[in-house]
């Protein structure tokens, strides 16, 4: 690591802490947003979380070696960290560091975008069965439960067995398409109680279609769950393109995933555990503050909470 | 002739205050700030208050049921059950009078009673935990009670769920429950509230008849002056964390000292009130709200919306003071005179 | 009560044959065939003749699905190409070890979780509530097998505590037939036991701490209370019984989550196991093991949900007994 890259990651870590003041000032003039800040990891969460989409969108500032780059294999190989490898190297002579910083944009990325995919799936699937009810509630809810009954990662295992090497985009959209069925149930939950409110009511009384319906008063009130799920699941989604890619079935080499990373690195634990073990680390503490995140949103957007 | 002497009080309560720390930073909220009251051997005494005037933390902080933060009960309260000092009882023994020589009911039966076990359990509890009788004796026991409190097949009852009985019916066990071990004093926090009209006077009923059997001595807590009336021998009225007025049920109705307790009165709406009562042909209520805990007024906490208050009331916090055995904390008391001044209409004579 | 019994079953059924089905047509899509000379493995011809036979691999893919039921119906769920032994052998000799290694992991799991989630609640806002409780998020947050690569390196590789995979010593030990053996075999248990059930206990941790508090908030525990109980009757005996309702839907969410946690951390520890099977299946496409292998823990999945069901219903006396109207 050169200078330029330690003053990129201060200025990362800088900026991270100036987003994280700023969100709690503007939290603290609502009720919801001074509950969320009452979590004592809800701030830490936070910043752990823009410290690393920082480092992410910044990772060739922060990065002193190309991701892909093969420093010296004769020499270079399972290289302890040292001040110029600051997280060493791995078996392939490539700075960990640096794929460490490129990896967080994939695997962040991937998480992000995935559970996205998933989350309008599932609310639209969940919004519909919820609202129509009888047998379009019935197919749907049945639907969810076949993709309920199989463990997730065989789903995906089996799934990625139709391409020889996946691409990002379409692992995104894979993983998206076996993630929805818990975000359906819990929407078309909320749609069952909200149908009964009078707005609704009122709404369709004035001759609304139902996606209108839909989309502009159900949904608004169904969004606290949503958002919940959305930020507990984007954890998963990144231990579940890890374990894809620990498996050889995930990211492709040599575009570094912190899954993948510890798959290169895992034949070589014993005397190298460098490589294996930061990126680990890293995934462990971005699910760590998305837990956290996602827990202290859970108690500010609950609305039985209002008063002390 | 003397009278003989009154014998001494079951119950004496003196400058009990109980402070909460809310969280948000508006300070400290002093929902008991300074309440003192005696209740009698076998007397029932009705303590009456709108929400949020400290009459249930009040109840709760005798036996110190008070969850200990965010609430405490301050140094220098007193509340003295037969002669001991309740606040600075052992753990040991103050669970042997909970239940036992001190029982409580709540308001609300339903969340009040565990749902996972059966009533009869329940009831039984207490008495083995208390009087160590054998599961099989607790049982039959718990029987012999449900059939006190008038609960039909008592047999079968004892091994029904609360989910299984209608409002009335629970609260019924609830009564059971804490009788089991006849208590000298029962505390009843708004036992009718929750229940239909109907069910309420059979409840009521049952109370009277229960304390003259067993002898013991009530403490109803409610917000409904038509309860009161009905069962209690003496009246406190609290307001503000504070008692304002405490005399017996009879007296309070006719010659309401405290202009609280002239309104609370005034707004029992009444069928035979004629039109010259009330010219306007509205239903009278008292003009604003209760302060909150953190904030209350200076000097006398209700003169926000008194009808008579004057600069002293401003300025100025009353004691208690007396006329006779009536208490009254305003300063009415001391220059009556000032009654005359703008008020509400009178109201109507007590049933 | 026997209706809603088995319509669930029923629906059950469904689910699970829906499972097989799906599984069975993507992964004939599957690029790759374990037929194609580039294949790693030679598939000797008259294991072709015998399969193209009795499931037809030269029938267009909709017969070889309704031959492959057929099969399944009489108890014949192929063979594997790479193992060479027909598909239920092998499963029957992975099911028993990811069977065991999933129940000490639940075993440890629940023993770790419940005690630490009900001491959390109790000791709400204390120093050992806020420690606990972010080391439980910590090991929470983990990938499983990350856990298991870092628990190999420090006990078996570093301090040599414990061995370094596999289910036992091959040469002292090739089969489980004395004491002795038993001791190793629950030597070779314990990393990965201890891998799969420490994750699940943190995250059994946080749930339970979150139910008991709801519990503890109650008013039936005030009720308690002022019975003049011992705190420790109320909080075992009156809050707790409510509270482990709420735990039952969690032993069903547990079934799915060891047999996808039993993937990679079968993977890491060479543990002959149901996860490492279906993966090596997958990846050599070796059809009629996945197949087999989707059918199992998709029946699996389905069991334990209907388990942790029946388990409420009768845990709850207000569904187990029907209420008046209140």
């Amino acid at each position: 690591m050169n200078i330029w890259n330690w003053v990129a990651l201060s200025g990362a870590a800088v900026l991270a802490l100036i987003v994280v003041g700023a969100v709690r000032r503007r939290a603290g003039a609502s009720a919801s947003g001074r509950r969320f800040f009452r979590h004592p990891t809800a701030a830490p969460g936070l910043f752990v979380l823009t410290f690393f989409v920082m480092v992410a969108l910044a990772a060739p500032l922060v990065a002193p070696f190309q991701p892909y780059e093969q420093i010296d294999v004769d020499h270079l190989q399972n290289h302890a960290p040292s001040t110029r490898y600051i997280l060493g190297t791995d078996p392939l002579s490539r700075d960990v560091w640096s794929r460490l910083a490129h990896g967080a944009r994939i695997s962040l990325g991937i998480g992000a975008l995935a559970m996205f995919v998933a989350v309008t799936i599932g609310a639209a699937v969940g919004a519909t069965a919820g609202y129509f009810r009888r047998w379009v509630d019935t197919a749907l809810m049945r639907l969810v439960d076949v993709g309920l009954a199989m463990p997730r990662i065989f789903a995906l295992l089996v799934v990625v067995a139709l391409w020889d090497r996946i691409a990002v985009p379409v692992l995104v959209l894979v993983i998206g398409l076996t993630g929805w069925f818990a975000t359906s149930r819990l929407v078309r939950a909320e749609v069952l109680s909200l149908r009964e409110r009078e707005y609704v009511a009122a709404a369709r009384a004035l001759g609304a279609r139902p996606s209108r319906v839909i989309v502009r008063h159900v949904l608004p009130n169904a969004a606290a769950p949503i958002i919940v799920s959305a930020a507990l699941g984007i954890g998963n989604v990144m231990l579940l393109e890890a374990g894809l890619s620990f498996l050889g079935m995930g990211v492709p080499s040599p575009a570094p995933s912190w899954g993948n990373m510890i798959a290169d690195g895992w034949s070589k634990m014993a005397v190298a555990p460098w490589s294996a073990t930061f990126p680990g680390l890293a995934i462990s503490l971005v699910v760590m503050a998305l837990n956290a995140v996602g827990d202290a949103l859970r108690d500010a957007l609950d609305p039985r909470k209002e008063a002390v | 002739m003397t009278e003989p002497p009154e014998p001494p009080p079951l119950l004496r309560v003196r400058d009990l205050k109980t402070y909460f720390v809310t969280e948000q930073g508006s300070g400290t909220a002093r929902a008991v700030d300074g309440v003192s009251f005696d209740v009698r051997p076998g007397e029932t005494l009705g303590i009456v208050g709108e929400s949020g005037c400290g009459k249930t933390v009040t109840s709760l902080s005798i036996l110190r049921l008070i969850p200990e933060p965010p609430g405490h009960i301050r140094p220098g309260s007193f509340i003295e059950f037969e002669g001991r000092n309740i606040l600075t009882l052992e753990p040991k023994e103050l669970r042997a009078v909970r239940g036992n020589q001190i029982a409580m009911i709540f308001q609300e039966p339903m969340t009040s009673l565990n749902p996972v076990f059966t009533v009869g359990d329940q009831i039984a509890e207490a008495a083995i935990v208390h009087q160590h009788l054998s599961r099989a004796a607790a049982r039959r026991r718990a029987i012999e009670m449900l059939q006190l409190v008038g609960i039909p097949d008592p047999e079968e009852r004892v091994d029904h769920y609360p989910h299984q009985m209608s409002g009335g019916m629970r609260q019924r066990v609830m009564i059971a429950m804490a009788l089991v071990c006849h208590p000298k004093l029962l505390i009843a926090d708004e036992p009718t509230t929750a229940l239909d009209v109907t069910i309420q006077a059979q409840i009521l009923e049952l109370l009277e008849r229960l304390q003259a059997e067993l002898g013991m001595a009530v403490m109803l807590i409610t917000h409904d002056l038509g309860v009161v009336a009905g069962t209690a021998d003496r009246v406190v009225v609290m307001y503000a964390g504070q008692v304002v007025e405490q005399a017996s049920t009879v007296e309070l109705f006719a010659r309401p000292l405290h202009p609280y307790t002239e309104g609370l009165l005034a707004s029992v709406p009444r069928l035979d009130a004629s039109q010259q009562d009330r010219p306007r042909g509205r239903l009278h209520s008292i003009p604003g709200q209760v302060p909150a805990a953190t904030a209350w007024p200076d000097g006398c906490r209700f003169h926000p919306r008194c009808p008579y208050a004057w600069d002293r009331c401003r300025a100025e916090e009353p004691p208690l003071l007396e006329s006779g055995a009536h208490t009254a904390r305003c300063w009415l008391l001391a220059e009556p005179q000032r009654r005359s001044s703008p008020v509400p209409p009178p109201p109507p004579p007590p049933p | 009560m026997i209706v809603w019994v088995v319509r669930r079953v029923a629906a059950s059924i469904a689910i699970v044959w829906a499972v097989v089905t799906l599984t069975f047509f993507v992964i004939h899509a599957a690029r790759g065939s374990p037929f194609l000379p580039e294949s790693s493995q030679s598939v000797d011809p008259e294991t072709i003749v015998r399969i193209t036979n009795q499931f037809g691999l030269d029938r267009p893919l909709w017969v070889q699905y309704v031959l492959y039921l057929r099969n399944l119906a009489t108890g014949n769920l192929g063979e594997s190409f790479a193992l060479r032994r027909p598909v239920a052998d092998a499963l029957a000799d992975a099911i028993p070890n990811t069977f065991v290694l999933a129940l000490a992991a639940l075993l440890i799991d629940f023993a770790v979780g419940l005690a630490l989630g009900i001491y959390q609640a109790v000791r709400e806002r204390s120093v050992g509530d806020i420690v606990l409780g972010n080391i439980a998020l910590f090991v929470n947050s983990m990938p499983t097998f990350w856990l298991g690569l870092v628990l190999l390196l420090v006990f078996a590789q570093r301090l040599h505590a414990f061995p370094v995979g596999g289910i036992s010593d091959p040469v002292l030990c090739p089969r489980l037939d004395s004491a002795a053996c038993l001791g190793d075999f629950v030597w070779h248990l314990t990393l990965p036991a201890l891998t799969l059930g420490l994750v699940g206990a943190a995250g059994t941790a946080r749930f339970q701490r979150a139910a008991m508090l709801e519990v503890i908030r109650q008013e039936y525990v005030r009720t308690a209370r002022a019975k003049g109980l011992q705190e420790r009757r109320v909080l075992l005996v009156h809050a707790l019984r409510n509270a482990l309702l709420p735990f039952i839907t969690l032993v069903g969410l547990a079934f799915p989550f060891l047999l996808t946690g039993a993937v990679l951390v079968e993977t890491v520890y060479a543990w002959p196991g149901m996860g490492q099977l279906a993966v090596r299946a997958i990846l050599q496409r070796d059809y009629y093991v996945v197949t087999g292998a989707a059918l199992v823990t998709s029946t699996m999945v389905v069991l334990g949900n209907l388990i942790a069901d029946l388990l409420y219903a009768v845990a709850d006396p207000r569904i187990r007994v029907r209420g008046a109207g209140a």
